[in-house]
């Protein structure tokens, strides 16, 4: 095994110069001030490199792997791809998943979620629903934007869930890649 | 002492004790020893623990450290879901590292069920652990500073975090809560066009490790303040079973990493700094040279997992992975096993296992105990925090009040680790 047990350099012993403070306050100065003015030319040039985000003007751009609020597919003519199979409720860590079945006449899938209701104050993003479910009916979008005022208005039911199929896009496409391990 | 502290803990803020200095100065002048409360909530420490200090002047007579108010039930609540459900759990234990904790219990769930998982999957956890040890030690180091009142370095190590945490929640999807790690593998692979992000970001958390070396290393105020505070024998050490940077500042080079390799680390190449006499400089020390060598471990994982191709990154073995989603899609048995993996979740057998881990902190164990159910019977954690937080009284005894906030800061006790 390569690698090997180093001692650290104590740096402590100090000269007099350094004890009079003076030169590590230019330093300091010269380092803050490096900071400053490479801050204010990226400012100025548009090619910014500090990590302020003047949030609700400007917005980040997540990766694609990231796990905002789950969500529910919708298919063109709007009903949810979900077959209410229930596996994301068994799936999920804080049961915070209600589906209610129902059936679907004329229709290939029989099945339907008549309720599908995300407790959204107890869901800690974890994404275990979107691993779970066999249909690719519950992905993890980007939104995380869903602050409310009381409890009552963090139950997410099935209409503010879904979503148009063309919106998750792009996290379908990060999850398809994974599809052939 | 600490026994009497602990019989009357529910004291008013400050309280004056009955002198018990037995020097004739001390009776001569009526001085009285004085009590105080510290915390759970105080903000010159970060982690919420209450600290029952008795005071002789300045100088600390005594201290008793009482934990526990972050306790969440960590342990019942894994109890209480199947193994793969426990996983998001880990992620709160340590905010800083949540993916060594994913680690340490996978690996741990993979000794019980005598598991081997790809090659791929093992450079990708070293990988993911690595990045946020550095975190960790970010943090550690950068609120020591904040705390001995010196914002611009806090401030560029916090930086350097972000850059490690924009890696995080691009190859995880969380900044924090990573949920990564899955028994018998790990969620997916690298992400397109990672490598060159993260060499990118590499290359500035170590001019942002340069300037903040720059700016405190050689300081007087902040050799000051930590030189010769805080000392911890190697002998104490061991006799409060202290791990991590706190030991190897001791002088001990014991990491588990090297003692006992786990993952690939057998095949990487880094050095195990140790310190000299266990103060908080050779703890700061120590933490940066650790930095280092986590930079050069993330480099050559890089290496690897480019040079290695694409591969599979989960072990086949059904009992533990779910199938692939695109069989899951088209064929019946696959559909079929999905459904029961996921009701079901993985049967461990029965048995114990205790599997530890090197994180940030020290040494991360977890003991678990199967009955051959779903659920898992006991799940301990062993957290290096609250071991480490231990010998805290020891370390300041006799040293002065203000001496106490470094001290606690380099041992970066987390309370949602500590407490669990
Ligand atoms: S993200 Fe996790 S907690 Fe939230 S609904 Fe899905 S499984 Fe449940
Ligand atoms: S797992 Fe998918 S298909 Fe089944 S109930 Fe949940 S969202 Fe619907």
């Amino acid at each position: 095994m390569p690698g090997q047990v180093i001692r650290v350099k104590r740096r402590e012993k100090l000269g007099w110069l350094e004890r009079s403070y003076v030169p590590m306050l230019v330093q300091g100065l010269a380092v803050t001030a490096r900071h400053f003015f490479r801050n204010l030319a990226g400012f100025v040039t548009g090619r910014r490199r500090d990590f302020v985000v003047q949030f609700p003007e400007e917005r980040i751009d997540h990766p694609d792997a990231f796990r905002g609020m789950p969500v529910l597919v919708a298919l063109e003519d709007g009903r949810p791809r979900c077959v209410a199979c229930g596996l994301c409720e068994f799936a999920c860590p804080t049961k915070c998943i209600d589906i209610v079945p129902a059936e679907l006449p004329d229709s290939p899938v029989e099945r339907t979620p008549a309720v599908f209701d995300i407790d959204m104050s107890r869901c800690m993003f974890c994404g275990l629903c979107e691993e779970s479910c066999p249909e690719e009916a519950i992905v993890m979008s980007q939104e995380v934007e869903i602050a409310g005022f009381d409890r009552s208005s963090m139950l997410f039911t099935m209409e503010q869930l879904l979503v148009p199929e063309a919106m998750l896009d792009r996290r379908l496409r990060f999850l398809r890649r994974e599809y052939e391990r | 002492m600490a026994e009497d502290l602990r019989s009357r803990t529910e004291s008013s803020l400050t309280e004056r004790v009955p002198d018990t200095a037995e020097d004739d100065l001390g009776s001569d002048l009526h001085t009285a020893h004085q009590r105080l409360n510290m915390g759970p909530s105080h903000p010159a420490t970060h982690g919420t623990v209450k600290f029952l200090i008795e005071l002789d002047g300045e100088s600390i007579v005594d201290l008793d450290v009482q934990v526990g108010y972050l306790h969440r039930g960590f342990e019942k609540e894994c109890e209480s879901r199947s193994w793969y459900q426990a996983i998001p759990y880990t992620d709160r234990l340590n905010y800083n590292s949540a993916l060594m904790a994913n680690v340490g219990f996978c690996l741990t769930v993979e000794k019980l069920l005598a598991l081997e998982t790809p090659e791929r999957c093992q450079w990708l956890r070293v990988l993911a652990s690595e990045l946020s040890r550095v975190g960790d030690h970010l943090t550690r180091c950068g609120a020591t500073c904040l705390e001995l009142q010196a914002m611009t370095p806090f401030l560029y190590g916090i930086e350097a975090r972000e850059l490690i945490w924009d890696l995080q929640e691009a190859l995880c999807g969380a900044r924090v809560t990573s949920n990564y790690v899955r028994i018998g593998g790990v969620r997916h692979d690298l992400p397109d066009g990672f490598g060159a992000v993260c060499r990118d970001n590499l290359a500035r958390i170590r001019e942002l490790l340069a300037d903040f070396d720059s700016v405190v290393t050689r300081n007087r105020i902040f050799v000051d303040r930590l030189k010769g505070t805080g000392i911890l024998s190697r002998e104490d050490c061991i006799a409060y079973a202290v791990t991590g940077p706190l030991l190897r500042a001791a002088g001990v080079p014991l990491d588990l990493r090297k003692s006992e390799p786990y993952l690939c680390y057998e095949e990487l190449d880094f050095d195990i700094p140790i310190g000299e006499v266990g103060d908080n400089y050779d703890r700061y020390l120590v933490c940066v040279e650790e930095m280092n060598q986590s930079l050069r471990i993330v480099e050559q994982c890089l290496r690897r997992l480019e040079m290695m191709g694409q591969g599979p990154v989960d072990s086949t073995d059904p009992r533990v992975r779910w199938p692939a989603k695109n069989r899951v899609f088209d064929g019946m048995e696959e559909m079929i096993q999905q459904f029961k993996s996921v009701t079901e979740g993985p049967r461990v057998p029965a048995g114990e296992a205790y599997g530890a881990t090197e994180s940030a902190n020290g040494e991360l164990g977890f003991y678990l105990v199967s009955d051959g159910s779903q659920k898992p019977v006991k799940v301990r954690c062993r957290p290096p925090s609250f071991a480490n937080l231990q010998p805290l009284s020891r370390m300041v005894k006799g040293g002065l009040l203000s001496d106490l906030i470094p001290t606690f800061d380099l041992v970066n006790m987390i309370g949602g680790e500590c407490d669990r």
